[in-house]
């Protein structure tokens, strides 16, 4: 398997150049949509002197460094649209992603999310590979110019589904259907008092999996069998008799993970997505 | 010993130290610090209906108008944040609600903005 010989061999086992130029057009893609949607329903005014994030964070960091993060923050989120956009296009792909990585590290600074950190390390992993491609001309070569760069971003995806796995097990909220219940009917419950539409849970799901004692145990289903395709997925992305069905079922989990909080969730699972060409060396 | 060596060598020791921190903060302490993803493991958020004012003049106010758009599950930490946020736009914050956690279902309150479960 490519990816074990990749380190055995000091990570000169040759790839496809193409992997990681087509992952870098689709970490674009995802960085694009997250950086778009987060100024949708007022973001661009979110760190207004006087609103409630400056007023978060002048708790948390005093004045002076709240006040320079609301003074910098719409430069920082055009630059950061305008950086997705060029590493798409391919356009100084390095440096774009660069940029990209910093303003996803700024946007840690007001809201501490994990998918943040996921897509913010795909992105990091674009920059050590030797071959980023120019454009959206894709390179023909098989070479280990980028083998490093895409054996990271595998190690980072396994470890996402698998500490994921890890971590849910050992939670008696998720694994009773408990945590999901509790989250879709809590929202649901909040809906109209929502100044924007933030999701739509069809009415026929809400019923079906109710929040009474036996709809969380049909919750309970959903989460074991999450926990299942967490597991299952990154070893079937290697076995090629197996993939087009990782495939497939990794775009439906990922779906439904997007429905549960659309606009938070989108560019992270693009980016997951995105991050499966790389398991094919 | 090559440049081609010697940068193989620091890619293998980065690897290293990147699988090392993967275990220790994912498996091992469970931090929530990078490398860590405990993204849907445990939750805990607040329904609340809250009201606002000095002395008589109390109005109700919604809670979702002062947050950022885009959060609609609010820790009982975060609701701190925000009823200290309203108590100086609006005046005293009062208020019930209930708290869902890994145990099920307690009621809130919000007095003299403090949130009290």
């Amino acid at each position: 398997m490519w990816f074990l010989d990749s380190i055995a061999s000091g990570f000169s086992t040759p790839t496809s150049e193409s992997r990681v130029q087509y992952f870098r057009i689709l970490i674009g893609v995802a960085c694009f949509a997250k950086f778009s949607l987060a100024l949708l329903y007022r973001g661009w005014y979110r760190l207004e002197r006087g609103g409630y994030t400056h007023h978060a964070l002048q708790q948390r960091m005093g004045k002076d460094q709240a006040d320079l993060i609301s003074a910098t923050y719409r430069p920082v989120i055009a630059i950061r649209l305008l950086a997705s956009i060029a590493v798409t296009c391919g356009i100084s792909p390095r440096i774009s992603a660069l940029l990209v990585l910093g303003g996803l590290f700024y946007e840690l600074i007001y809201e501490y999310r994990y998918n943040t950190i996921y897509i913010a390390l795909m992105v990091a992993c674009l920059l050590p590979a030797g071959n980023l491609g120019n454009g959206f001309t894709i390179s023909d070569q098989i070479s280990s110019a980028n083998t490093w760069a895409q054996f990271l971003a595998v190690l980072i995806t396994i470890d996402l589904y698998w500490n994921g796995v890890w971590l849910k097990v050992r939670s008696p909220q998720f694994m009773s259907g408990l945590l999901l219940a509790q989250f879709v009917h809590g929202a649901e419950e909040v809906k109209d008092r929502l100044p924007y539409r933030e999701f739509f849970y069809p009415r026929a799901l809400l019923k079906a999996l109710d929040d009474s004692p036996a709809g969380i145990r049909k919750w309970r289903l959903s989460a074991q069998a999450t926990i299942i395709l967490e597991l299952a997925i990154p070893i079937a992305l290697f076995v090629p008799q197996v993939r087009p069905w990782a495939i497939s079922i990794g775009i439906i989990l990922h779906t439904a993970f997007a429905l549960l909080k659309p606009r938070g969730i989108i560019g992270f699972s693009i980016a997951t997505l995105a991050s499966y060409i790389l398991f094919v060396p | 010993m090559t440049r081609a060596d010697l940068i193989s060598a620091a890619q293998v020791s980065v690897t290293v130290l990147v699988l090392l921190r993967m275990i220790w903060v994912g498996f091992l302490r469970e931090s929530g610090k990078i490398l860590s993803w405990p993204m849907f493991t445990i939750g805990c958020s607040v329904i609340v209906n809250l009201k606002a004012g000095d002395d008589e003049a109390t109005e109700n106010v919604n809670v979702f108008d002062f947050l950022p758009s885009g959060e609609f599950a609010i820790s009982p930490s975060e609701l701190q944040l925000v009823v200290d946020y309203i108590a100086i736009e609006r005046g005293q914050v009062n208020g019930t609600g209930r708290m869902l956690w890994e145990g099920g279902e307690k009621p809130i309150i919000v007095e003299d903005s403090h949130v009290v479960s």
